[in-house]
């Protein structure tokens, strides 16, 4: 029951007692005055009565009498008035004497019921009166009760819990509120409370994912800083002592490692700039076949040292609104590391398909060993990478997985795994932004 | 002296066996990953471990703990490019030192010794 009923209650209640309590005191004074005319009458007429007794007859004042009789009510002792006056005006004294006695009789007995009615009502109005003090300082007490248990004890209560809030002491019980307007103060605070308590999860939880990634990249710059200062080190100082196949090992090494470190700042300037939003995409309609077909060519190189053959059928003359840079990135790193995974002699198959959506989906395929579900989840966070060839051709950086997502999420698209161990993978990812491209289409139809 | 060395980065492994071989005429086994250092260094006799951090299969602290449980007493020094006051504290709590990367192939015996030489 909310509060605001209860006070409308309890001045339901007042008014209504008021009310009452005051009609029936404003009837009972009525009576009380209607009363208090009767005994001035009742006087009047014992003193015409004595001054009848007392006198001898007037003619005038019997015309009085008679006027004044007329006016009076019908009551027993009225009628015994009137019998008087009837005697007085027929001037018969024994008659007189009689009407006179019967009338203070009368009178005493008229005169008494007066008076105990007057009681009556007059205690009547003492109870009113009583009545009416009680209803009010019930009234008033509920209405403090109220103000006192629903409204100001629950607001201290909620006060104080802010106050922990604020001091940082969190935890509390949390009672079932009351479904009143303080209640639902106390529930709107405690969703508040809630949505605050969980910001300040969410934020140190991308606190810890920030030094996580800190520290993870300042140790994967430290590791090729560590060879290439290590070998540099080793020639400056080991120049007489190393034999030339050592020595050239470590320039090997030195160039190798420089051109890692290179990679990696690279794939970090690039991931971070991603994610600040500071890498705006310069988007064009393209074929995708010659996007396609261009990252292949560039990646013939190391599928001829890893013995793997790469596979695409062309001829989709479809056309998608993309960012060519970055969308080949994303493609030369898929399809580097189906080579890097792939046995030798395998084929790396490139594949372009409609899904369900409506949306190109470009599909790169390996025979390689295949990635356990756990780590489908792993591999495209920032630097992590499946358990993999233990000497690979080309080290990664272990962020290429994280900005092709990062490049496919910025073009509304879609990218993923599916895999099982032992039976290959097949990367994806899809465009949303694509059109059948009529010309070539229309073009190619002629032609044959 | 005799010493075991893990370390996955085959690079940095080249250095340090080279540094550790020309420099100090000590005599290196190397193991690529947690594993293979944590069996080595049962089977053989080692006058030091120098242990990698982050490695496949076996960390560096895991493949010291185990050892150290076991009553391992060859003195143990951790090599990592892990920077954290806690990460250090750890290195130096639980073995003899800890040498940070990048490290000066031409300084690493004498760094070595003087670790050596403090935990005695």
């Amino acid at each position: 029951m909310s509060i605001k009923f209860k006070l409308f209650l309890v001045l339901i209640f007042c008014l209504g007692s008021t009310g009452g309590v005051g009609y029936l005191g404003y009837d009972s004074y009525v009576n009380l005055q209607g009363i208090n005319k009767d005994l001035r009458q009742a006087s009047k007429i014992k003193g015409l009565v004595q001054a009848i007794a007392n006198s001898p007859f007037y003619s005038s004042f019997d015309k009085k009498l008679k006027r004044y009789v007329n006016k009076l009510k019908p009551n027993y002792r009225n009628r015994a008035f009137k019998k008087i006056v009837m005697a007085y005006g027929e001037r018969n004294r024994r008659k007189l004497n009689n009407s006179i006695s019967n009338f203070r009789k009368q009178e005493k007995k008229f005169t008494a019921y007066l008076e105990a009615n007057l009681l009556v009502y007059e205690s009547r109005l003492q109870s009113l009166a009583l009545a009416l003090i009680t209803s009010f300082g019930l009234s008033l007490f509920f209405i403090y009760s109220m103000i006192l248990n629903s409204t100001f004890r629950p607001l201290k209560a909620l006060s104080n819990r802010m106050l922990d809030f604020l001091n940082d002491r969190y935890t509390y019980q949390f009672r079932v509120p009351k479904k009143n307007e303080v209640g639902e103060l106390e529930l709107n605070f405690h969703s508040l409370a809630q949505r605050v308590l969980n910001n300040m999860e969410e934020l140190k939880a991308l606190d810890s994912a920030k030094s996580d990634f800190l520290n993870i990249a300042s140790h994967e710059l430290r590791t090729p800083l560590t060879s290439i200062k290590g070998s540099l080190s080793l020639l400056r100082t080991g120049m007489d002592k190393l034999p030339k196949e050592k020595s050239a090992q470590l320039f090997s090494i030195a160039e190798k490692e420089t051109d890692r470190l290179i990679r990696l700042i690279n794939d970090l300037l690039d991931l971070a700039k991603i994610e600040a939003g500071k890498l705006p995409l310069e988007k064009d309609w393209v074929s995708i076949d010659d996007v396609i077909e261009t990252t292949l060519y560039s990646l013939e190189g190391i599928s001829k040292t890893a013995s793997v053959s790469l596979a695409y059928t062309s001829g989709q003359h479809k056309l998608v609104e993309i960012d060519q840079d970055k969308v080949q990135q994303v493609i030369t790193n898929l399809v580097s590391n189906a080579i890097k995974y792939s046995p030798q002699n395998g084929t790396v198959t490139v594949a372009v398909s409609i899904d369900s959506s409506n949306h190109l989906k470009i599909e790169i395929k390996d025979e390689g060993t295949g990635i356990s579900p756990s780590d489908q989840k792993l591999i495209f966070e920032k630097f992590r990478q499946a358990s993999g060839p233990s000497s690979p051709i080309v080290k990664g950086t272990g962020l290429g997985l994280a900005i092709a997502r990062a490049v496919i999420e910025e073009h509304k698209g879609v990218i993923g795994v599916r895999s099982q161990v032992g039976k290959g993978s097949s990367f994806y990812f899809t465009l949303p932004d694509w059109k059948q491209d009529q010309v070539t289409l229309d073009f190619g139809k002629k032609a044959s | 002296m005799k010493i075991l060395l893990a370390e996955d980065d085959h690079n940095i492994a080249t250095i340090a066996v080279m540094a550790l071989e020309t420099f100090g005429g000590h005599q290196v086994v190397h193991a690529d990953d947690g594993q293979k250092a944590y069996e080595l260094a049962k089977a053989q006799e080692f006058d030091l471990v120098l242990l990698d951090e982050m490695m496949p299969i076996m960390n560096g602290l895991k493949v010291c703990k185990t050892l150290l449980q076991e009553g391992f007493r060859t003195p143990i020094i951790f090599l990592s490019a892990k920077s954290q006051s806690t990460d250090i504290s750890l290195f130096e709590s639980l073995g003899s030192g800890f040498i940070p990367k990048p490290f000066d192939p031409s300084t690493l015996c004498q760094e070595i010794e003087n670790i050596l030489a403090e935990a005695a």
